[in-house]
């Protein structure tokens, strides 16, 4: 193997690697939700999903929330989408942080929230946007952060 | 236990035998009687005895210092840097705030003298606002004990649908199993689910995955109330027993529906060792499976047996009659010269400019209070309760007094965009108002030109009538006052429909009329 083509396959799987990266940065990155911008990211199966039989348990969807910090002023509601397959949402559920005070945590130890899943939309993976808006109508959650390490369907 | 829960009530008994002796607190409550009624908030009187008592024993409590003190229950839960001895975010949530409300409960019975007493829920289901009970700085001149100055939320703030809407508890109610309904078991640090009966495994917070049941609703109006409420000493707001209550109703609705609590002993056999205050101040140490059925506890939300689902055949009848009651007071060209039998009827010119997004319409109708009054304290069910017993429901529908409102000859010139909310002697009404308001009554719309297809062939264009049923924002606004208002305020506001587009809507009834049908 010439010494130029070895560079070529170095270069292109450096150029892979970096691209991965990348994916993972950028998918860490929204990881973070704030009032401005919601948090995406993507819920696997956490075990091989069976059969939509009716005697099996409703699919859920379980987020992991590893980071909270509240507003300034009042608290948040946390909204969990799952995107379907034609690009639309769907609102699958709402949360609370309860108490309303900032926390940091491992994932191992993160607060876990299920919401039930569509079984049309529990084939595989799902994209899912975590968003948090004001809890009372005046509100702007200004400030508010909520962390999310991760979500998988069980 | 080999008889349903749902059999037990519908037998009209109190509760199996064996049950009994297995448990020594269902023991001494039976010895005091039957069990007694958990009433809602929704439209209890200021002077109600149950809200009269609550006060008191909070008053009381506040006062005392020692084990039975509302310092030291308070404590009990959470401090104010952190939680103590409850369980959020596991499987033991449901049990042990069961029993922590037993012990208020019990404490108030005992330092009021009323045995009658017991808990009543803030059912926030109907009642999006927080109870009026609990809203004002004093009682009859006195510093009210239920207010706590600290809240967040307005007496005017609402909670949304997303909350605690009709959906989000439909939701809750068909979840099974038992860990998806409430919350799951505790997972600890090394990533082993619960092993043994340690108390530990009590106080693992957040080691389970919360249900909706307390990720929604729970956790949400803690947050919603806030101050206090939001923090982990939120015991110490007396709002939280009656939000705790409707949690604990909800369970109970639950297994009424056949909701399976966990069969697992590592639930069921866990004792909350030490946990909880009998009113002599001595420790109370139940075991879950002491807590999973509230009559032998002394309380009970279901004060009728449940109806047969045969009971609803003998309802249509009714159904058909009420809607044909209805439709005849509609038909009629005006309601308040016709005087049918058995309808107090008023009605109003409206002389005022058309209600226009920047101005709502306000046409004010004098009513005689008395017709009003059985409108106003009728009884409604508790939401979840059409989940058990879908006739009953029906049924304390169709009886008592209602009262509609008839907007008729409706002039609207434009209409784009636009939804007409309508609300009920509503003094802070704006665009903003939401549809959650305790006043808000309902909401119309229109499609297409004035006059519609009214205007074919040359024929004179028909302005539309408009029937509205007032009952439910009277019993919601008017249930808890001694005397309903003299005058019903009917309020239009026009709301873009769509908060980007252009709303030019106007509308203008000729005139309001008001029809109270007694019972």
């Amino acid at each position: 193997m010439s010494v130029r083509r070895l560079w070529t396959i170095g270069a292109g799987c450096a150029l892979a690697l970096i691209a991965l990266i990348a994916a993972i940065a950028a998918e860490g990155d929204q990881l973070l939700a704030t009032v401005d911008r919601p948090a995406i990211l993507t819920a696997t199966p956490a075990k091989p999903l069976q059969g939509a039989a009716a005697d099996q348990p409703a699919p859920r969807v379980i987020v992991h929330v590893t980071g909270y910090q509240p507003p300034q002023k009042g608290a948040i509601r946390g909204i969990v989408k799952v995107q379907k397959p034609d690009g639309s949402e769907q609102e699958i559920g709402t949360f609370g942080v309860f108490p309303n005070t900032a926390f940091k945590a491992d994932f191992s130890r993160a607060r876990r929230y299920g919401f039930p899943l569509p079984k049309e939309l529990a084939t595989g993976a799902v994209k899912l946007k975590v968003e948090i808006v004001p809890d009372k109508a005046p509100g702007t959650a200004e400030g508010a952060q909520l962390e999310v390490g991760g979500a998988e369907i069980q | 236990m080999t008889t349903s829960r749902r059999e037990v009530l519908l037998q009209g008994c109190v509760i199996g035998a064996g049950i009994i002796a297995a448990n020594m607190t269902g023991m001494e409550a039976l010895a005091q009687g039957a069990p007694k009624l958990r009433r809602s908030l929704h439209g209890m009187a200021p002077n109600d005895p149950i809200l009269q008592t609550w006060r008191d024993g909070v008053r009381l409590l506040k006062a005392a210092s020692g084990n039975v003190s509302w310092a030291n229950f308070a404590a009990i839960h959470g401090t104010a840097t952190a939680f103590n001895l409850c369980p959020h975010g596991n499987w033991y949530f449901l049990p042990w705030h069961r029993a922590y409300l037993l012990s208020y409960e019990r404490a108030v019975r005992q330092l009021t003298g009323n045995n009658e007493f017991a808990l009543p829920y803030w059912d926030w289901t109907q009642d999006r606002q927080m109870p009026p009970a609990f809203v004002e700085p004093t009682f009859n001149g006195q510093p009210n004990p239920l207010f706590e100055e600290q809240r967040d939320a307005t007496p005017t703030d609402s909670l949304p649908d997303s909350t605690v809407g009709p959906g989000i508890i439909n939701q809750i109610l068909v979840q099974t199993p038992f860990e998806t309904f409430g919350t799951s078991r505790p997972v600890g640090p090394d990533n082993v689910a619960q092993n043994n009966l340690d108390q530990s495994w009590i106080n693992c917070e957040h080691c389970g995955t919360e249900g909706t049941l307390e990720a929604t609703p729970h956790d949400l109006v803690h947050g919603f109330v806030g101050g206090i409420m939001g923090q982990t000493n939120s015991a110490l707001d007396p709002l939280f027993m009656m939000h705790h209550c409707n949690i604990d109703r909800i369970w109970w609705t639950w297994t009424q529906g056949g909701g399976p609590d966990s069969p697992d002993p590592l639930w069921s056999g866990m004792t909350f060792q030490n946990n909880f205050v009998n009113p002599d101040g001595a420790p109370y140490s139940p075991m879950v499976s002491d807590l999973l059925i509230p009559e032998p506890l002394g309380y009970t939300y279901i004060d009728t047996p449940l109806a047969l689902p045969s009971a609803a055949a003998s309802q249509a009848a009714a159904v058909v009659a009420q809607s044909d009651k209805y439709k005849s007071l509609y038909a009629v060209s005006n309601v308040a010269t016709a005087k049918p039998s058995g309808v107090a009827s008023y009605a109003a010119s409206v002389n005022a400019p058309a209600a226009t997004m920047a101005k709502y319409l306000e046409i004010s109708i004098d009513v005689d209070a008395n017709a009003l009054a059985p409108v106003a304290h009728r009884k409604s069910p508790p939401s979840g309760f059409e989940a058990l017993s879908l006739t009953n429901a029906r049924q304390q529908y169709l009886n008592g007094a209602r009262c509609y409102t008839f907007l008729r000859e409706v002039d609207y010139a434009e209409h784009a965009n636009t939804e007409y909310r309508v609300f009920l002697n509503c003094d802070y009404l704006s665009p903003n108002t939401p549809t959650t308001d305790r006043h808000y009554v309902g909401s119309f719309g229109f499609f297409g030109p004035q006059g519609g297809h009214g205007g074919h062939g040359g024929a004179e264009a028909r302005k539309p009538s408009l029937g509205i049923d007032l009952t439910s924002t009277i019993q919601r606004v008017y249930g808890s006052a001694a005397t309903p208002p003299e005058k019903l305020r009917v309020q239009i506001q026009p709301v873009a429909l769509r908060p980007a587009g252009k709303a030019n809507g106007t509308v203008k009834p000729s005139r309001v009329e008001v029809a109270i049908i007694s019972a």
